[in-house]
């Protein structure tokens, strides 16, 4: 039964790689089997036409920047909420978790005219500013939980033989949070690889475009011809699947533990 | 101790006690200003839009409760909401006992349980842009996987326009959404099941209960806090649905597939009307806040939280 659910359900990423490899013709004669023969043609195609390595060069930019600034600010911000007892500290805190627990619309068009308005459109930065922003609740949310199990006798321990903050964080609490890090990583990574919203009101050049709005782009364009888009779809797929096999005990933990979080 | 003290003085004195003050707000002063900037400040704004009249780019005219009041009675507006609900209702049921029922398959022990999982949970990481181009594909009517199934199964004559029917194309959205986002509801109850712990199996199991009952009586009532983190999830996400519409139908056939979310992009971003976009943003967000409240609220009564 298990095994037939998984059939099911892996069955139409199947299809769709199968049918990268077939011409046109073997298309419309099999739609979904196995194809006869091994057709290069639909990935040249979408190598070439359509811009897809252009597409997946602006998602690694947009993705590893989102990932590097949300590990970098929300470490940070963890280690000031974890090591220290301060005035503000409890508001400050609930500001950041308020918004993990209430996901809103309500400052997207805000959001476009302050972006519009810093002269961002256009950059990068456009994307990696908002979605780095979005990651932070969350990120600075696991990443303090992370942080406190850390026994503060070794903290303490670092600090009293003449340590600095800034080294214990280094030295000590960052290669201690591995796992914490590790799942905020994958956590803003999937999320800023696969947003498409505000992708699609801050992009409007199609050399800026990440995968998402330049595969719905592009479809427009090619609609007919399915075998190109499953060329297409496949290439814009393979990235994230080989990571996710390699890492999938933390993909999969990563994702429940954010989904229950928030 | 006494040593630990002394040492402990001596790490103070050698920093200046302002600096100690201020350094707390140092590490947090980044991330705090970013997330004022993009999530804070547009969030504040937003309330504050949704009082006026603004293209975006002329005068901003207040306009007090005027936006509300034409929200109110904007039909195309609550017939999407209309939408959200029946979406809501058909993804929270196929998500939820989906998820249940393969969380209970995988939460036994078999052969190659880690490539079982990895695979359903496989649609859950994908875009859900990429995710709707395949599944455009499938509801295609000439070369479509679902009418070629169909076919095959000798059932030709059910042969639809998934998605250019009005009547089939919201359930055809719903399933798409249930096949990508099953395996996250899964890997929750999973979670929930492997914390049940197992003497109480054993324990009913020694007083003469079924697999049925055990089922009934024990998994059921223990996965219940569980249950409501899917139900509040999957619902938050139905109402704010928006991707797999835009990119599968754009809200047609004949607005038959139109929801919250597209309405509030199309009158923001193709009619400029930004105020009272955003005034149909937080009455999305009143609607769908108190529904997360009034669930809560029932099972905190039932003192299940």
């Amino acid at each position: 039964m298990l095994t037939l659910f998984t059939g099911i359900v892996v069955f139409p990423l199947v299809a769709m790689v199968f049918g990268s490899f077939k011409t046109q013709f073997q298309f419309y004669a099999d739609p979904w089997g196995v194809p006869p023969t091994l057709s290069w043609d639909n990935y040249s195609y979408a190598w070439n036409m359509a811009q897809i390595p252009r597409f997946l060069l602006n998602s690694i930019i947009v993705a590893s920047g989102t990932v590097s600034l949300t590990l970098l600010l929300a470490s940070a911000a963890a280690y000031g909420f974890s090591s220290f007892q301060f005035r503000g500290s409890r508001p400050l805190f609930l500001l950041f978790v308020l918004l993990l627990i209430i996901p809103v619309p309500v400052g997207i068009i805000p959001l476009y005219v302050i972006v519009v308005r810093l002269h961002l459109v256009g950059t990068y930065l456009a994307l990696i500013l908002p979605y780095t922003s979005g990651s932070l609740p969350l990120a600075i949310f696991l990443l303090r939980a992370s942080f406190q199990a850390i026994p503060q006798e070794i903290t303490s321990a670092a600090r009293i033989d003449g340590c600095s903050h800034f080294g214990a964080y280094v030295r000590i609490v960052l290669p201690l949070a591995r796992t914490g890090l590790a799942t905020v990583t994958i956590l803003a990574f999937i999320s800023s690889w696969n947003e498409f919203f505000l992708a699609l009101i801050f992009i409007r050049d199609p050399a800026m475009m990440t995968i998402p709005l330049g595969l719905r782009t592009f479809v427009f364009q090619y609609s007919t011809q399915w075998t190109y888009l499953f060329a297409a779809l496949t290439l814009s797929m393979v990235p994230i699947v080989v990571v996710y096999v390699a890492l999938q005990r933390q993909f999969i933990g990563g994702l429940a533990s954010g989904a229950l979080a928030g | 101790m006494e040593a630990g003290d002394s040492s402990l003085e001596a790490v103070r004195r050698s920093h200046p006690r302002r600096r100690t003050r201020m350094e707390p707000y140092v590490w947090i002063a980044p991330a705090l200003i970013v997330f004022c900037i993009f999530s804070l400040l547009p969030l504040l704004v937003g309330f504050w839009l949704g009082f006026v009249s603004w293209d975006g780019i002329g005068a901003i005219r207040p306009v007090g409760l005027q936006n509300y009041a034409d929200v109110l009675r904007d039909g195309r507006f609550w017939h999407a909401m209309g939408h959200n609900a029946i979406y809501a209702l058909g993804t929270v049921v196929g998500k939820l006992s989906l998820g249940l029922l393969l969380a209970v398959l995988l939460n036994q022990s078999l052969f190659g349980r880690a490539v079982f999982r990895t695979a359903l949970f496989l649609p859950v990481i994908l875009s859900m842009v990429v995710v709707g181009l395949l599944w455009s594909w499938i509801y295609n009517w000439d070369f479509g996987m679902a009418n070629s199934i169909l076919a095959v199964l000798g059932l030709g004559a059910l042969k639809q326009d998934w998605l250019g029917n009005p009547n089939l194309a919201l359930g055809a959205l719903i399933v798409v959404d249930i096949w990508k986002y099953f395996g996250l509801h899964m890997v929750i109850y999973l979670a929930g099941l492997q914390s049940i712990p197992s003497e109480f199996y054993e324990a009913a199991r020694i007083d003469g209960a079924g697999s049925r009952q055990l089922f009934l009586r024990i998994t059921l009532p223990l996965l219940l806090p569980v249950t409501v983190i899917n139900l509040v999830l999957a619902t938050l996400s139905a109402f704010h649905v928006f991707d797999v519409v835009y990119v599968m139908t754009g809200g047609g056939p004949f607005m038959a597939t139109d929801v919250a979310m597209m309405e509030i992009y199309q009158q923001a971003f193709q009619f400029g009307r930004f105020g009272y976009a955003a005034s149909m943003s937080i009455v999305l967000f009143a609607v769908v806040g108190t529904i997360s409240l009034v669930v809560l609220r029932v099972l905190r009564r039932e003192r299940y939280f």
